[in-house]
């Protein structure tokens, strides 16, 4: 393509104005359908309806059968033992209930019967990750301008495409660059989004997602800010909150992690999910316990102890169903479920609640 | 899960709104951050709610509750006593998806989803058989994340009995939930002037069910107490014409007048054992505290001297006794050994200080102070510094120590309240507003 192309003739005009047809019907079918469709697949939470695969329930009637949520678990990890082994079902007599015979002799607590299976237990429904926030009127639309075209420059693509194109893909893209910081996004946004020679669809989609996803971590931190008493999360632990932050851990990989939106994302999602399914009432402001646990790749909860406790069974088990509750998770990003699986800790604190 | 202190500053806001996102990606972890083991860390503060939501299904009927009265009864006390409780957050059968006639109460019987998917916690599940004479009940607690059983009972009795297998069931989930059993097995005594301009003595529970009337005098009644094993009620009651102590056979309704030639009565509490009551007797304006036997005879005269000394209260093992005394100049809490021995002052704060209730573990003394009208507040044993609670008279504690039940007239009638004593959370009128309702008096449990 260059300057000359438009003495070439009529034939390769008409060329040139089909494969620029074809690649608007594939660029508006990307948009409207495909990109809409695996934003609602991927981070999406299971839905909430879901069935648990145990061993000794009857199947469901609800027709909508995960095909099986036990998968094969991760090789062991250093930090957690190996999983459990479920214990075997207990006995019709196990279960029955204490007998009281002498009418209100209160017996001592009851039989704790463990199920067969751990299974996770259907989602409760998350904030999905897709609501578009609105753009800040101070958006500055150059950067966009600059990187988009060069991300998607396709050699099938011609003269009429760059006005057109640089507006269509983007429809819910907001000028997140400019608070992104002015080297990184811009520079992995082009990584991400530099086409291969042929398909280029992924590629783009995948840029696109990871900027809504962007989007959506704005909104999520506006609202945080908004809500002050709620919220949290990596973000502002960079923030000097006089110890007060909210630590993502670190490690090896930590740094690239933080940059990426993908996981902060998905380790907001997570934090969110355990803190609204804990509930706990009572004791004192004091109380502390750490819960060591791990999500496997298809977001289930593998594994879990508690690794430093409250000194009070009630918090400590609170904190136990808190985890189970908010399982399963949504799946890690493909690029952390290596980190999600090797294990992660979660401290609860009361707070000062009660007070 | 908040970010900052609450009072962080405005400065620290705008940096969080300016850096955002783009000091993350440029920063990274800040080093404090890390967590020790290396691991990926979550921090979280406070629990997303203090109500556990809870679901109770009917009971499966296994035969002779046809109508389904039995369950019915049965998960109306209970659903009533645990939203009392503070602890829990009642979802409406109609959320309900299982039926629960047509599936199992058993671990296995029943799918977990169903409940899973409304947000249950918890879940009881139970079954019942009843014919003329006998009830069996039996109930079940799980807990619908972890697929488990946490309590399981099985109640038998008679039909009159239900709303007592309720309330056993509610103790036993507190203590399956929260490791101390619950205090709804027990009794409540008042002071009420329903059905009348008279002051009469009442028992009911917790819940409102099962109102007895003890007194039935055109005069007044006052300052109930129990003993430990609810078998008797001590009252004041003028209905002699002068006020005497009246000890109240629970089981075979009978009372006896316990009076004494020391002077006049002016209240008192039954001891714990139930075989003695230390008694308010005033003579030549003094008045001090006896302990004295069923029959009127002094068995120890605990105060001395010109003052007032009044309001005995006992904690639960009857090892030591509160009381108020103005000895000081104005009425405070004081505490004795019952057997013997000085008092020794509690409060110093405040100018009117009355109505002692000493908690079960004899740790904490509830107690009435005016400063602008009555409050209810509570200060440790040893003294130290009171906390006030609310505003209300006459406190009790429950058997568990978790809860305390006062008056308070806060719409021109006098109501009883619950309260939780640690949150300071007032969860709700006890008493309807028919009559003035005062001097609450929280029994211990009915049975182990």
């Amino acid at each position: 393509m260059g300057p000359g192309d438009n003495g070439r003739g009529g034939l390769g005009l008409a060329l040139a104005i089909l494969l620029s047809a074809l690649a608007h019907i594939g660029l508006l079918y990307s948009g409207l359908v495909l990109i809409p469709r695996w934003l609602a697949e991927q981070p999406a939470p299971p839905p909430v309806y879901t069935v648990a695969v145990v061993d000794n329930l009857p199947a469901g009637d609800l027709g909508t059968h995960l095909p099986q949520l036990n998968r094969p678990q991760s090789p062991p990890r250093k930090t957690l033992p190996p999983p459990r082994p479920p214990k075997p079902p207990k006995t019709a007599k196990a279960s029955a209930p204490n007998s009281d015979t002498k009418a209100f002799a209160l017996n001592k607590r009851g039989d704790m019967t463990p199920t067969p299976t751990p299974t996770p237990t259907p989602a409760q429904a998350t904030a999905a990750p897709t609501v578009p926030p609105t753009p800040r009127p101070t958006a500055r639309p150059t950067r966009r301008a600059t990187t988009r075209p060069t991300a998607t420059a396709h050699r099938v693509m011609t003269t009429p495409r760059p006005t057109a194109r640089a507006k269509r893909p983007r429809p819910t893209a907001t000028p997140r660059a400019r608070r992104a910081g002015p080297r990184e996004t811009p520079k992995r946004m082009l990584a991400q989004a530099t086409p291969k020679p042929t398909p280029g669809v992924r590629e783009q989609m995948a840029a696109l997602r990871k900027q809504l996803l962007l989007d959506s971590l704005k909104h999520r931190k506006v609202i945080a800010q908004r809500h002050e008493g709620e919220g949290g999360g990596p973000l502002e632990s960079n923030v000097s909150s006089g110890g007060q932050g909210y630590g993502v851990g670190p490690g090896h990989e930590s740094a690239g992690m933080l940059k990426d939106p993908l996981f902060l994302l998905y380790y907001t999602q997570v934090q969110e999910r355990i803190k609204k399914a804990w509930t706990f009432s009572g004791g004192n402001s004091d109380l502390t316990a750490t819960i060591e646990f791990a999500i496997g790749p298809d977001g289930q909860l593998l594994n879990y102890q508690v690794q430093r406790s409250s000194r009070n069974d009630a918090y400590d088990e609170s904190v136990i169903r808190a985890i189970k509750r908010a399982a399963p998770f949504p799946p890690p990003p493909p690029d952390y479920r290596d980190a999600f699986s090797r294990g992660v800790e979660a401290t609860f604190r009361l707070g000062e609640l009660n007070s | 899960m908040r970010f900052q202190p609450y009072g962080a500053t405005c400065a620290q806001r705008a940096l969080v709104a300016v850096l955002g996102l783009g000091t993350l990606l440029l920063i990274g972890a800040p080093a404090w951050a890390q967590s020790q083991s290396g691991l990926l860390h979550f921090d979280i503060v406070g629990p997303g709610s203090k109500l556990a939501p809870i679901a109770i299904s009917q009971l499966k009927n296994l035969g002779g509750d046809d109508e389904g009265e039995v369950s019915a009864h049965f998960v109306n006390v209970l659903s009533r006593d645990l939203e009392l409780s503070g602890y829990f957050r009642l979802i409406k059968p109609e959320a309900y998806i299982e039926n629960p006639q047509q599936s199992g109460y058993q671990l296995g019987q029943f799918n977990f989803t169903d409940w899973s998917s409304i947000n249950a916690e918890f879940l009881v599940k139970g079954a019942v058989t009843a014919s003329d004479a006998v009830v069996t009940i039996d109930a079940f607690l799980y807990d619908v994340a972890a697929q488990k059983q946490l309590v399981g009972k099985r109640f038998s009795g008679a039909p009159q009995d239900v709303n007592r297998m309720a309330r056993r069931f509610a103790d036993a989930i507190l203590a399956g939930i929260t490791g101390q059993r619950g205090p709804f097995d027990s009794k409540i005594a008042l002071v009420s002037t329903r059905g009348g301009r008279f002051k009469e003595i009442y028992i009911t529970s917790l819940d409102g069910e099962d109102l007895y009337r003890v007194t039935n005098n055109p005069t007044i009644n006052l300052s109930p107490s129990f003993d430990r094993g609810v078998g008797h009620l001590l009252y004041t009651s003028f209905k002699s014409g002068s006020p005497d102590l009246y000890l109240f056979n629970l089981a075979t309704k009978r009372e006896i007048r316990i009076s004494t030639d020391r002077g006049l009565l002016l209240g008192g509490a039954v001891s714990p054992g139930g075989n003695s009551v230390v008694a308010a007797v005033e003579r030549g304006g003094a008045t001090n505290l006896f302990m004295l036997d069923l029959q009127g005879n002094v068995i120890r005269q605990l105060t001395r001297g010109g003052s007032i000394n009044v309001n005995p209260s006992f904690n639960a093992d009857g090892s030591l006794m509160a009381f108020t005394s103005d000895r000081g100049g104005t009425p405070q809490i004081y505490v004795m050994n019952p057997q013997g021995g000085e008092a020794r002052r509690v409060t110093y704060s405040g100018s009117y200080n009355t109505d002692p209730a000493i908690s079960p573990k004899g740790d904490r003394i509830a107690y009435q102070t005016r400063n602008g009208g009555f409050h209810i507040a509570i200060i440790g044993i040893d003294g130290g510094q009171p906390t006030v609670l609310a505003a209300g008279q006459h406190p009790s504690w429950s058997p568990d120590g978790r809860y305390l039940i006062f008056s308070a007239d806060r719409s021109g009638t006098s109501r009883l309240y619950l309260m939780q004593v640690d949150s300071g959370k007032i969860i709700a009128p006890i008493t309807k507003e028919d009559g003035d309702a005062t001097d609450p008096a929280w029994s211990w449990w009915l049975g182990e």
